[in-house]
Formats: structure tokens, C-alpha cells, sequence
């Protein structure tokens, strides 16, 4: 698989005016290429562990970074990271997840669970904007991830 | 026949000078002479017989007094004029002194005889030998207390008039009996007869107050021998057992006596009888049912007994005390009831509050996570249109859609704020030690890196340390001094002073500033959540900051209060309960 066609971002987003503006971000961020969206838990895990309608995806092609909801529908973003962060193919994916929760429990059981990031989704466009942007920058461009043989 | 004599006469020479002769018939004198010869041998024979008689009659005399010296009892004896004739060794003994020759006047101080009193000296005309000598017949109690009879003799007297064969008084005798010991015997038998009296009047009196005191308990009391024998059975005792003593074996109380074990059905085994195991020499309580004909319903009783040991620790029977404790037990059941209800009323209680905070949980997730989403679509959309069709837009619509987004963002802020003192009374306390001085000054430089145009003064006064949550601390000092910095925004050189008072031995910590202040009728309404005293056009807040203050200090025991005038500043003061000075 070439480079070029490798999914760098794996945006799981429910919420649609969210998607839009971090898609947005993103593009204003021009790291907009090769971005899967996937509108629930059970969505994210069948592309990252290429099952369902995902079954011909390699598990090797795994994404750059995953952004992640932790509010849900069908399976809630920290089950979605505790089995990213479970299975050993999977583990080295850096994960950041993305949220309105401001809740201690969340952000302690995120930690907890091996996520590499974790943002509070700003009410404020601009500080969104910019949130959504460092990210991308950050875990796309900067960061360097161990090599994995594929 | 005849007898002749003749006879010489002499002269004055004594020269005999005739003879004379006489002749005499002497047959009748001869009869006579031998009448004398006759009448001597007889004379003879009774002197010999008369010597024999003197010897007897002395070995008899001094038979006599080997008698009278050997009798217990003194003898004395006088003639008419009180010249003793006898005078025993018992008398010698028993007066102290022998018979002494003088008047029987002297007598009384001679032997020193006194009246039974012991004191007043006998008269002489009492003197039992005087009165016999008088023919009178006497028996009197004297004393004889002399030197030689120290300290006295206590003497019985029995003294007789003598006559003699004609029946004429011819002297006195008395007997003395030394009853010194007797009186003795007597003093100390009535004083010991007294004593008894005495003891026995004190016993009795003991026994009727023992008696009125068992009488008057409220506990039943009762005693039994060694064989089982009931000693004791108070009043209350009958009426709690509803019998009185009955004479029975020991084997037979359980039964006769109605006794139950605890669970108020089995017969109480007899060997487990509290009496009979007291008498077995072994202390012991227990809870016993009494069921008979003579207590209705039956009752509950406590007992405890132990046994009756004597000196030698010797058991000799058991004692057993016991109330009725029928009421006592009922009120333990419906202690136990209410107790087993409250648990249960405690126990759905938590679980309805630990529902209701689950769902306060539930709740607050889903205001911080559900709420601010359609915010960030109204603030993001508003920037999105800016940025697409903002030269399209006129001025106006400039202005308005910013005025959009100003109300989402601070909706925003306002739910951030109302989710943090929501969550601030839910999480624990976690109390240490904290220095407050440090504290403060690490808040007040987080304020110093703002980027502020006005001066502001800040005095720091002395900040004891105390116990308390460094976490909602550090948020109660923050919300303090931005109030301060907040309310002082207007005055040109705004000062800002902290300090902290003692009052009532209590910690006070103050924050005071020379802003605005506020109007003290309205003072109460400073702390609720979301009341607010200015403008928001004039200050910016949510109204939850103060909210927050009052919120930390009770849930650390403390309160939180305020002075102020308006224009002429604010101080608030708060307190963090007992336990907060070092």
C-alpha cells in the first residue's frame, strides 16, 4: 500500500455539526488528506480491526492517529480505547481523545487506559479551531511513531 | 473395939509434965474409917477416871479445832462481854486479821467492816456477832476491806445467840462464808447477761431493718442453706416468683417455681438453677422465663447469684438476686425493631441517595458533554459564515452574529462554572496540613502574569497554616482575590489586603479591597449560586465564584461573611471550623 493512500487520521465523531467543524479545522489546517470518519464505537473498532465492511483492510495499515469521542453510540469511546490500547497490533496507535467531558472520572480512566492525549473541546471556534490543528500538526507532522514491520 | 490415945502434956520447957489418956470405942469409927478407906478407893477410881476423861476431853478439843481450822467457813465465837472463844484460821483467812482483845466497839474500824455499798464503815450495832450477843439470830452480806484483804472481801454472815443450859444468853457465835467470788461470778454473769440483753436488742434491731431493707428492694432477694433451705425470701421476691418458700428439694425448685430457659419453652434443667448452682459454690447469671398459675403471661427475669461462704471459706448455701426485666425486654425488641427498621430505612435511604447522585453524575455528564455541543455549533457555525461570506455581510450582520457567539461562549463559561460547584459538593475532603502563606502567594502570582495596565496594591499579612482541602482552598483564594481584582477594576490604584484575625480563639482569614463594595441589605444574596449584586454590563461573572467560597468553608466546618459599603470597598471573612489551628 502506498503512502499516499494510507488513512493518517481516524476522525469517530457522532456528532455531525462537530464533524463539520473539525473537518473544517483540519482542512484549514490542510491535514485534511486521507481523514476516515467513523460516526460511532462499533464503526471505529470494524475499520481498526478491518472487519465488517472493513474485511479487506490490512490491520497493518493502521491509521497515524485516531481521534476519538469518548460520547458515543453502540460502544462508547473508552471501550474503543481500551481495545485499541488492548491488542498488541494495535497499542502503538497514538490516540487523543477529543471531548466535551470535562469529567475527572473520564480523563482519569483514559490515562488509565493508555491514551496519549486528551482534549477538552472548547465552546470557543477559534480555541476549537486551533485545538483541532495543533493535533493534526502534532501527531502528524512532529510526531515520530516507532516503525512496525508490516 | 476401942482406941486409945494418949497425949503428953508439957510445960512451958516443953518438959513433958503428965500424960493423958483417953480410951475410946472406937467400933463406930472403925465402921466409919472404913467407910473412908472405902469412900477414898472410890475417890481414887474417879480421879483416875477423871484424868482419863481430861485426857479425852483434851484430845477432843484439839480434834475439835483440827475440825473447826479445816472448815471453808470462818468460825468466831465470844462470851457476853465480846471476848472471842473461837476463832477459826477460815475466820483468820476471811477477816484478814485474828481475834484481837479489844471492846467490840473497835471492831468495825479494827477489822474494817463496811456495808455492802463498800463504802459507808458497818455500825456497830449492825455487826452480826454484836447483834447476836444482843440474841438476835442475823445472816448479813458485808464487806471486809482491809490491807491484808485487798481489795475487799465480799462475806456472808450467819451469826446465832449462845445459851446455855439454862437457857441464859451466854455468848454469840457467827459463820463467815467468803463469797467474794460468787459476787464475783454474779457481777460479771449480769454484766453478761446485760450484754446479751444488749446484743441481742441490737441483733433484733439489725434483723428488722435487714428485714425492712430486703422488704423494700426492688429486686427480689432470696437465700437458701447449704441443704436447700430457704433462709431468706424477700417481699419482692414473692411477688415477682408469685410463691413464697416452699419446702422442697432442690430438685423440685425448677418445676414447682414455673422456671423456663431463655427461649421461654424448655424447662430450666434444676442442676442449671442460678440458687442451686450458688450452692454448689459457683457464681452465675442468667435470663430465666417464669411461667406459673401466680404470674399472668409469665415474666422475664435477670438473675445472678453466688454463694455464702464462711470465714473458713466454707460453702454454706447460695444467695440469688433477680428482677423482673419482662419490660426491658420488650423495649429491647422494639429498640431492636426500630433499630432493624432504621437500618433498612438508612439502607434505602443511601441507595436512593447513591441513585440520585448517579444520576446527578449522569446528569452533569451529560450537561458538559451534550450541552456545549449545540454552543460549539453556534459558536463555530457564526465564525464559519464569517469567514465564508463575511465580505457579503453588512456591518450590522457583522455585529450580530458576534453577538451570537459572545452568548454561546459565555453559556459556555456558565456551564463550566455551575458543573464545578456541582461537582465541588459531591468529591471528598482530603484535609491536610496546608500553609496558607504559600498558598496565597502562589495564587496571587498565577494573577500577576494577567496582563494588567492598573496598579494594584497587594498587602500580605501574617497567614497561619491550617488543616483543610489544598485543592478547594486554592479555589476558594482564587475566587476571593479575582473578586477583589475584579471589583477594584475601576479605582486607579486599587489595594488589595490579606491578612487574618484571631477571633474567639478562631482563625480568621480575610480578604479586603478598596472596590465597589456592595449595599449590606443586600448582603444575603452575596453567596447564592448565580446571584449577583452589579451589572454584568459593569462586571463581568457568573455569579457562582462566592457560591464556590461559601460552599468550601461549610463543607470544612466554617463560614464565610462580608462588610462593605458601597464605593468604599469590601471585606470578606471566612473561617475553616474547629479543627483548623496548629
Amino acid at each position: 500500500m502506498s503512502e499516499a493512500n494510507a488513512v493518517e487520521v481516524l476522525l469517530v465523531e457522532d456528532n455531525p455539526d462537530d464533524l463539520e467543524l473539525a473537518l473544517r479545522s483540519l482542512r484549514k489546517a490542510k491535514l485534511a488528506n486521507h481523514i476516515h470518519v467513523a460516526r460511532d464505537g462499533a464503526e471505529a473498532l470494524d475499520f481498526i480491526f478491518c472487519e465488517g465492511p472493513h474485511s479487506a483492510r490490512k490491520i497493518t495499515d493502521t491509521p497515524r492517529v485516531i481521534l476519538l469521542d469518548l460520547k458515543l453510540p453502540k460502544v462508547d469511546g473508552l471501550e474503543v480505547l481500551r481495545r485499541v490500547k488492548g491488542d498488541p497490533r494495535t497499542k502503538i496507535i497514538p490516540v487523543v481523545v477529543l471531548t466535551s467531558s470535562k469529567e475527572q472520572s473520564d480523563i482519569v480512566e483514559s490515562y488509565g487506559l493508555g491514551v496519549n492525549s486528551y482534549i477538552v473541546k472548547p465552546v470557543n471556534f477559534e480555541r476549537f479551531a486551533d485545538a483541532v490543528a495543533n493535533l493534526g500538526l502534532y501527531w502528524l507532522l512532529l510526531n515520530q511513531p516507532p516503525k512496525v514491520a508490516k | 473395939m476401942f482406941l486409945t490415945r494418949v497425949l503428953p502434956v508439957k510445960d512451958s520447957e516443953g518438959h513433958v509434965t503428965r500424960w493423958l489418956g483417953t480410951n475410946t470405942d472406937i467400933s463406930e469409927r472403925k465402921q466409919a474409917e472404913e467407910r473412908l478407906a472405902k469412900l477414898a478407893t472410890e475417890l481414887a477410881q474417879q480421879a483416875e477416871d477423871l484424868a482419863h476423861s481430861r485426857g479425852d476431853l483434851e484430845a477432843q478439843t484439839a480434834m475439835l479445832k483440827l475440825i473447826l481450822d479445816s472448815m471453808g467457813e470462818g468460825l468466831i465465837a465470844a462470851d457476853r462481854e465480846g471476848n472471842f472463844l473461837l476463832w477459826n484460821d477460815a475466820a483468820n483467812q476471811i477477816m484478814g486479821r485474828g481475834a484481837a482483845d479489844i471492846p467490840t466497839e473497835e471492831w468495825t474500824p479494827h477489822y474494817q467492816v463496811f456495808l455492802p455499798d463498800g463504802i459507808t464503815p458497818c455500825p456497830i450495832h449492825s455487826l452480826p456477832l454484836v447483834r447476836a450477843l444482843q440474841g438476835e439470830s442475823v445472816q448479813v452480806q458485808l464487806i471486809v476491806q482491809s490491807p491484808e484483804t485487798a481489795p475487799g472481801r465480799f462475806v456472808e454472815i450467819t451469826a446465832r445467840p449462845l445459851n446455855d443450859a439454862r437457857g441464859s444468853l451466854c455468848g454469840g457465835v457467827a459463820v463467815l462464808h467468803d463469797i467474794t467470788e460468787r459476787k464475783r461470778s454474779e457481777a460479771e454473769l449480769a454484766r453478761h447477761a446485760e450484754e446479751l440483753a444488749h446484743s441481742r436488742q441490737a441483733l433484733e434491731t439489725q434483723t428488722l431493718m435487714l428485714e425492712s431493707v430486703l422488704d423494700s428492694m426492688a429486686e427480689g432477694l432470696v437465700a437458701a442453706d447449704a441443704d436447700g433451705k430457704f433462709l431468706i425470701w424477700n417481699r419482692a421476691a414473692q411477688s415477682i416468683v408469685g410463691y413464697g418458700p416452699a419446702d422442697l428439694r432442690i430438685q423440685e425448685w425448677s418445676a414447682h417455681y414455673g422456671q423456663y430457659l431463655a427461649d421461654g419453652i424448655t424447662p430450666l434443667p434444676a442442676e442449671q438453677n442460678p440458687l442451686a448452682r450458688a450452692i454448689r459454690g459457683e457464681a452465675c447469671a442468667a435470663e430465666i422465663f417464669l411461667r406459673n398459675p401466680e404470674v399472668a403471661g409469665g415474666i422475664w427475669i435477670e438473675a445472678s447469684a453466688s454463694p455464702l461462704r464462711d470465714t473458713d471459706g466454707v460453702v454454706r448455701g447460695g444467695v440469688v438476686a433477680f428482677r423482673d426485666i419482662t419490660q426491658r425486654r420488650a423495649d429491647e425488641r422494639e429498640i431492636r425493631k426500630l433499630n432493624d427498621e432504621l437500618e433498612i430505612r438508612v439502607v434505602e435511604r443511601t441507595a436512593q441517595l447513591e441513585a440520585a447522585n448517579k444520576e446527578l453524575e449522569a446528569f452533569s455528564y451529560s450537561v458538559s458533554h451534550d450541552l456545549r455541543a449545540p454552543l460549539r455549533a453556534m459558536d463555530g457555525f457564526s465564525q464559519a459564515v464569517l469567514e465564508d461570506f463575511g465580505p457579503q455581510l453588512p456591518d450590522e450582520g457583522h455585529r450580530q452574529l458576534q453577538t451570537i457567539r459572545k452568548g454561546a461562549q459565555r453559556m459556555g463559561v456558565l456551564i463550566d462554572d455551575l458543573l464545578r460547584f456541582s461537582q465541588l459538593g459531591r468529591q471528598p475532603l482530603h484535609k491536610k496540613t496546608v500553609e496558607i502563606a504559600t498558598l496565597v502567594r502562589a495564587v496571587l502570582a498565577d494573577f500577576s502574569t494577567q496582563q494588567e495596565e492598573r496598579q494594584i496594591k497587594i498587602c500580605l499579612g501574617d497567614l497561619p497554616s491550617c488543616q483543610c482541602d489544598p485543592a478547594l482552598l486554592r479555589q476558594l483564594w482564587v475566587n476571593l482575590i479575582s473578586n477583589a481584582r475584579k471589583y477594584t477594576s475601576k479605582r486607579e490604584q486599587a489595594v488589595v489586603e490579606i491578612g487574618c484575625i484571631q477571633q474567639n480563639g478562631e482563625n480568621v482569614y480575610f480578604v479586603r479591597d478598596n472596590g465597589a463594595g456592595f449595599d449590606m441589605r443586600y448582603a444575603d444574596k452575596l453567596f447564592g449560586v448565580f446571584q449577583r449584586l452589579h451589572l454584568v454590563d459593569e462586571y463581568e461573572g457568573t455569579g457562582v465564584g462566592l457560591a464556590i467560597v461559601h460552599q468550601v468553608t461549610k463543607r470544612h466546618g466554617g463560614r464565610v461573611w462580608a462588610e462593605a459599603e458601597v464605593d468604599r470597598g469590601a471585606t470578606f471573612y471566612f473561617t475553616l471550623g474547629g479543627d483548623t489551628r496548629q
